[in-house]
């Protein structure tokens, strides 16, 4: 073999040659994406990670797929929120992978202001005209209204906690965690069960959350591990959102989500359309698809998540489900400041890691 | 021209997949790392924003406890692979198969499952602290105030957690060179010592140990950069309360779309990887045997 070889000389235009011709081979995969036209039956999308995904797919999108004989390709998001900063990239690049981002209030913000995008309104999405006017956005539809509020184990918490505050209380030392996967809502938490507001965020936030050290077995980041550490046993309370409880209640755990005196938080997360999304179209009658009343109540039957359809209904037990249904629990829910939330981030997360690692 | 210089043509597609995949990421790591990010906008130029954070004592902190982390998950892989070469040079063929099986077994399972598992023996409600309570050592520890009404001992969501978590699946990676050094020692040598006289600790010190040193140090250095990496474990058995440089560069991008920081901080890791691979390398030379 290698007699074979020396007989050969190796040249600077055959290096080169070589070169082009697997730096060609590498990059025509790329052309082709570029080129590919979008299937106008085929739409990809996002979907959320564990019990939501699981609904989605089961009550949204198969229904959908159905009804209309298109193809719904799921992109699963690892965690509780759209990787925008990859999202970003893409659509910088023309290419976003999902044509739907569903977005957290801050980073619809973010998204605002790097433009990334497309103006929806009723023209595209006629059920927008059913929805309460605070739900609509010249992007889309806010819909998904999830509280954030105490969840807790029924039979080794008692009396019942009305209060944040029975997160800092001794005799659960060990077995209480945190929320890190939306670390505004922790640092709102903290000020609210201490100072009676959510902001400012700073040292005296921190000092509380030192006290509370003691208690914390783990700082979650994502729903799907909180869940996990009620089912272990692993916790007996935690800062939580309301539809993950309805879940958890559903398999048999003895939860409870309580709105606490304080106040507590109510968000509702902006569905929009990427910039230049394959499909808008198909995109906008997905949406109109899930904003009809009997869409939105097997979220609500399900979840517990409260809907921003007029048409929707409630019974009494949805109603004590979805929380906001009730105006008495209502005046608890805060005005967040979102421009602040995400404008002021990167110090609280400087002051998070300087306490996490003190 | 020789034959293995032509030969290198080979490489070439290799390498012209390495230049896409890796060293132009890298560029645009470099590029990006001195990039600013301000009111969610970010701005290329030439800044030093990132780096001066990465310099703040919060970060600085962050990165020695990763530093020392990643040192305890050494030290304590050199510790248990020790013996087990030392087992596996011994042993019969058959028996070296079982034994590498084991060792290498952790990197075949998912390290999502491989920490779910450690949740599932180390965690408040697992075997452990069920048998601790099931003998009455949980009451006892309670009584003495060391542990909480409801909490078990501590065996995760803490460095230790970490650190055991992490040892258990780079053990291979140091197994394997300490192996491969301990082979390559001339049985005669140990024998001719063994006939003068030498006890097996004189043995151990003056022949082995010395002989083994370049697979020990290519071991260390690989299990060291690794554990400098470590992201998933910290969150899971550490309870994403033990920090380290990783999670921080992760948050950074994920959280705050902060490219430019979280560029700072990788070419910060990426340095000391590099200069942790120089001091290796140092080592090797001064150990040549």
């Amino acid at each position: 073999m290698s007699d074979k070889l020396a007989g050969r000389n190796i040249s600077r235009r055959k290096v080169l040659q070589t070169s082009l011709v697997a730096g060609s081979a590498l990059a025509t995969p790329y052309f082709f994406m570029r080129s590919a036209k979008a299937d106008p039956k085929q739409l990809n999308i996002y979907n959320w990670d564990g019990n939501l995904g699981d609904f989605y797919v089961e009550h949204w999108h198969k229904p959908f797929e159905e009804a209309f004989d298109v193809k719904l390709n799921v992109i699963k998001l690892a965690g509780s929120r759209a990787p925008l900063e990859k999202v970003q990239a893409q659509i910088n690049a023309k290419r976003p992978e999902s044509d739907f981002l569903p977005l957290h209030p801050d980073q619809y913000i973010y998204a605002q202001r790097n433009n990334l995008l497309m103006e929806v309104g009723p023209d595209m999405v006629p059920e927008m005209n059913n929805l309460y006017s605070s739900f609509v956005t010249p992007h889309g539809p806010r819909l998904v209204l999830w509280c954030y509020g105490l969840a807790y184990n029924t039979e080794l918490v008692k009396p019942a906690p009305t209060s944040w505050r029975a997160l800092w209380d001794e005799q659960y030392a060990g077995r209480v965690a945190i929320n890190e996967a939306l670390k505004d809502q922790t640092l709102q938490m903290v000020n609210l069960a201490w100072k009676g507001k959510a902001q400012p965020v700073d040292a005296e936030t921190f000092s509380h959350l030192d006290k509370l050290k003691p208690n914390l077995v783990s700082l979650w980041t994502s729903g799907s591990q909180a869940e996990q550490l009620f089912r272990n046993g692993e916790i007996v309370m935690t800062p939580f959102w309301n539809g993950r409880v309805t879940k958890l209640r559903g398999e048999g755990l003895p939860l409870e989500f309580v709105a606490p005196k304080e106040g507590f938080m109510v968000r509702a997360s902006l569905y929009g359309v990427a910039k230049h999304a394959k499909n808008p179209e198909l995109m906008a009658q997905w949406l109109d698809f899930i904003l009809k009343p009997e869409q939105q109540l097997k979220l609500v039957e399900i979840f517990g998540y409260g809907s921003p359809s007029k048409l929707v209904k409630y019974t009494p037990e949805q109603a004590k489900a979805v929380v906001v249904a009730d105006p008495e629990v209502v005046k608890l829910a805060i005005n967040e400041d979102f421009q602040t939330i995400l404008d002021k981030s990167g110090d609280w997360n400087d002051m998070w890691t300087a306490w996490k690692s003190s | 021209m020789t034959a293995n210089k032509r030969s290198m043509t080979l490489l070439l597609p290799a390498l012209v997949l390495y230049l896409i995949t890796f060293t132009a990421p890298l560029v645009v790591l470099l590029v990006l790392s001195f990039g600013r990010f301000d009111k969610s906008i970010t701005t290329l130029g030439f800044h030093l924003d990132g780096y001066i954070k990465f310099f703040e004592p919060t970060y600085l902190r962050v990165f020695f406890d990763t530093f020392f982390i990643s040192l305890y998950i050494t030290f304590f892989c050199l510790i248990l692979s020790f013996p087990v070469a030392i087992l596996m040079r011994r042993v019969q063929p058959f028996m070296k198969n079982i034994i590498l099986f084991c060792v290498i077994s952790p990197l075949l399972t998912s390290i999502i499952v491989r920490n779910s598992a450690w949740m599932l023996v180390l965690g408040n409600q697992g075997i452990i602290n069920q048998f601790a309570d099931y003998i009455g050592l949980n009451d006892v520890l309670r009584d003495m105030g060391l542990i909480s009404r409801f909490a078990g001992l501590p065996l995760m969501n803490n460095v230790f957690g970490v650190v055991l978590g992490t040892v258990h699946v780079y053990l291979p990676f140091m197994v394997l060179p300490i192996y491969a050094s301990l082979s390559a020692i001339n049985p005669s040598i140990e024998e001719s010592a063994r006939n003068l006289g030498a006890s097996s600790m004189q043995l151990f010190r003056n022949i082995t140990w010395p002989l083994s040193l370049p697979g020990v140090i290519a071991g260390c250095t690989l299990v060291f950069i690794l554990s400098m990496g470590l992201y998933v474990t910290p969150v899971i058995m550490g309870g994403n309360k033990v920090v380290t440089i990783p999670m921080i560069i992760t948050g950074l991008v994920r959280d705050r779309y902060n490219w430019p920081t979280a560029s700072a901080f990788s070419v910060m890791l990426l340095i000391t990887i590099l200069f942790t691979v120089y001091i290796s390398r140092l080592l090797q030379r001064s150990v040549k045997v």
